[in-house]
């Protein structure tokens, strides 16, 4: 009985941690939508996906960087990019979503820029990124609509 | 067709040789037997061959080299069989690569030697033919290390193949016997080809059949043995051949021109001057732009095209007689030959007046289509104007090449433009957003480019207020593509659209007719000379208007209004009939290859050129 017990204990003790941790990432995300524009939060996306960044090539006005240098290219890297960037699919239906509520703060403000900021343990696996960021394009959509 | 023997020359490096058995035992050997020449192996070659109830081994008691090792492969042949030499450095992927050859050398009993595609081990394109020039007797393997797209598919005729897998008749074989012994390695292969050719055969590369090639394994860390054979072979090449390399030339032409920039004119002369070397033009280049011209830039060096660079190297010779300068009309008089020729073309329906003052300096002016050649006439040009087509090189732009097509399955529309105002591509970008939903399946890839610093295309496009519902367009904006690619970026697509308001020739949209696209494109301009209803989709014009553009060569004149009403129904109409659509692309690659190569260009020049 006392082994069950600190078993109990100890997976109490680590889901607590995951829930500490999944806040912190959570604010973490928060800050990096406020601060990053669309292009960046696109290349950071990219990044943890495994993907080269956006660097000059980029598919919609919105993204690519205005420039009249020729970038050299293999036909099939920027088509088989291209397909993978921008899926088939109709424009999100608005989703009616609760009032964000304000997450409190894990600890001094993110201050993305200054590494005295950052919390260098907490990488962002590559499903919890492109699931936010997802998130992320869908209200900005809406809330350009 | 007779039984082969495929005689697979080994020395050394057992383990290259097992992997070229176990390749080759895996694919359809129907009339062949497969004879090993260990040409003196001092590894365990002659113990594993020996192992091996399916091969024939051929025993030499040392190395013989190359030439006689292969030669005592084919002596030791029945002689009612062809032969294939092969390397033992090759793979075999292909289980009907045999037949295929085979069914190739049979095709035309013209051929007597008959190569294939090679391709390294990381699949980029080895070689596809070679060819050597007389300037540096430097052999040169056609498409190297190129990204294998599909180039270079069909059967053609070269003037040489490497031997890592050659194709002999036995009837060529019993006239001219086998390899050189002039050589103990290396120029043999070429040797034997222009050999071939001077007893009446020709070489061939069988373009449906490639076999990876690990080059040079059998030589493979021993550069100093691989210096000293090149360095004597080519000797012994030069003395034998050099002079009749040169008599291939029937004639020399000064081309002065434009190669190394991104443009049409650029572009075109590259795959012009290659053409005309290849019917016995000997093309001297000068760049024709430069200090004092319209375009004082110099022209950059390395060209990255082997041909093209020695046909540059090449010194003036004092008695030149006749020059073509080949660009915009306005440098007409940099031409220095004794009989001048004037080569251009323009997108509005006239000429500006110095370039007709400079064309009437010509002993005649050439332009691409009968459209241009009214509007020299009309524009006061009195010398003889003759049209001389442009055209499409059908080694890289047929429907074999490999596209990338959209995995969702969407129906692609494709434009490749400058963005500017003749392209006008408001007008298409506006007409695919209105036509279609964006949930549609269907959508408009842009590859454009922008080089005008004064521009910012993306507040261009804002300026359209383009719908977010609406059809679906993706930009591949200021993107170099190695133009041999573009093929395969034509094959990513279903419909090429060309809605421009004129085109002086239009090669994008022949290239993509080429390879098999259905196309839209504006029913004016160069475009009549190739674009009908049987190949395409002609695109209504309301009329011309004024050409207003900042090009100067534009004022005064006009060009095409296209009608946008007939581009949405014409968009509209190629998605809802995608079959009728696809079957205008096959009749369109069909009618380029027969009609519009540079092949066929060039001869038009070859017989212009023989009217003194």
């Amino acid at each position: 009985m006392v082994e069950r017990s600190l078993i109990l204990e100890e997976l109490q003790a680590r889901v607590a941690e995951l829930e500490r941790l999944l806040e912190v990432r959570s604010a973490e995300l928060r800050a990096l939508q406020r601060l990053l524009d669309h292009r960046d939060l696109l290349i950071l996306t990219r990044l943890s996906l495994g993907r080269p960044p956006l660097e000059g090539l980029a598919y919609s006005p919105e993204l690519w960087e205005e420039t009249t240098n020729l970038r050299r290219l293999e036909v099939g890297t920027a088509l088989d990019d291209l397909w993978l960037a921008r899926p088939t699919g109709p424009v999100p239906e608005p989703v009616v979503r609760a009032p964000r509520q304000p997450v409190p703060s894990p600890g001094p403000e993110l201050r993305v820029g200054d590494p005295s900021g950052w919390d260098e343990s907490n990488t962002l696996d590559s499903a919890t990124v492109a699931e936010t960021f997802g998130a992320v394009w869908a209200d900005r959509e809406e809330s350009e609509r | 067709m007779k039984p082969v023997t495929l005689i697979i020359l080994a020395w050394n490096r057992w383990a290259l040789t097992r992997r070229c058995l176990e390749t080759l035992r895996l694919t359809n050997l129907e009339d062949a037997e497969v004879l090993v020449v260990d040409n003196g192996s001092t590894d365990e070659t002659p113990e594993r061959l020996a192992e091996l109830d399916w091969v024939r081994t051929l025993r030499l008691p040392e190395n013989l080299g190359y030439v006689r090792g292969n030669n005592a492969g084919i002596d030791a042949t029945a002689p009612d069989r062809d032969v294939v030499l092969l390397n033992n450095d090759l793979e075999f992927s292909d289980p009907e690569w045999l037949v295929k050859l085979r069914r190739a050398a049979a095709s035309d009993p013209q051929v007597g030697v008959c190569g294939c595609r090679l391709v390294l081990p990381d699949g980029r394109l080895l070689h596809a033919g070679t060819f050597i020039l007389p300037d540096t007797l430097w052999g040169q393997q056609i498409g190297s290390l190129e990204t294998d797209v599909g180039q270079y598919a069909s059967l053609r005729r070269v003037q040489g193949i490497v031997f890592a897998v050659a194709y002999l008749k036995r009837d060529m074989i019993d006239q001219i016997g086998g390899l050189s012994l002039d050589y103990e390695s290396y120029f043999e292969d070429t040797d034997y080809c222009l050999s071939a050719a001077e007893h009446g055969w020709a070489t061939a590369v069988a373009g449906d059949v490639t076999v990876v090639h690990a080059e040079h394994g059998s030589t493979t860390g021993d550069d100093s043995n691989f210096r000293r054979l090149f360095g004597t072979s080519r000797s012994v090449f030069e003395k034998k051949w050099k002079r009749k390399l040169i008599r291939h030339y029937r004639r020399n032409l000064l081309w002065q021109s434009i190669m190394n920039f991104p443009s049409g004119y650029a572009r075109s002369s590259r795959d012009l001057v290659k053409a005309l070397e290849q019917q016995g033009v000997r093309i001297i280049y000068r760049y024709v732009y430069g200090a004092g011209s319209p375009f004082p830039v110099e022209e950059p060096e390395g060209l990255g095209d082997y041909w093209l660079e020695v046909v540059r190297s090449r010194d003036l010779p004092c008695n030149i007689k006749t020059a073509v300068v080949y660009g915009q009309g306005d440098v007409f008089e940099r031409n220095i030959g004794k009989r001048k020729i004037g080569f251009t073309m323009l997108e509005v329906d006239g000429f500006p007046a110095e370039w007709v003052r400079q064309a009437n300096k010509m002993d005649e002016v050439w332009v691409p289509t009968e459209f241009n050649r009214r509007g020299m006439i009309d524009s006061g040009v009195k010398r003889p104007v003759h049209v001389v087509p442009l055209g499409v090189d059908p080694n890289y732009f047929h429907p074999g090449i490999e596209g990338h097509p959209n995995p969702y399955g969407d129906f692609v529309f494709l434009a490749n433009f400058e963005w500017g105002e003749r392209k006008e591509p408001w007008l298409l970008l506006r007409a695919f957003n209105e036509t279609f939903r964006r949930d549609d399946p269907v959508r408009l890839v842009c590859k454009m480019i922008n080089k005008d610093p004064g521009v910012r295309v993306k507040d261009e496009i804002a300026k359209l207020q383009l719908s977010e519902r609406g059809g679906r367009i993706d930009y591949l904006f200021n993107i170099d593509f190695p133009h041999y690619q573009l093929g395969s970026l034509y094959r990513s697509a279903d419909c090429f659209v060309s809605a421009g308001r004129g085109e002086g020739w239009d090669m994008p949209l022949m290239e993509a007719m080429a390879c098999g696209l259905s196309s839209i494109a504006t029913d004016w301009g160069a475009h009549e000379a190739f674009v009908t209803d049987e190949i395409s989709y002609p695109l209504r014009v309301r009329g011309t208007v004024p050409a207003v553009a900042k090009c100067p060569y534009y004022v005064g004149f006009e060009w095409a209004d296209p009608d946008p009403d007939h581009l949405r129904h014409l968009l509209r109409y190629v998605f809802e009939h995608q079959d009728e659509a696809a079957e205008k692309g096959r009749r369109a690659a069909a009618t380029m290859v027969a009609r519009w190569t540079w092949d066929q260009a060039a001869a038009k020049i070859v017989e212009r050129l023989e009217v003194e």
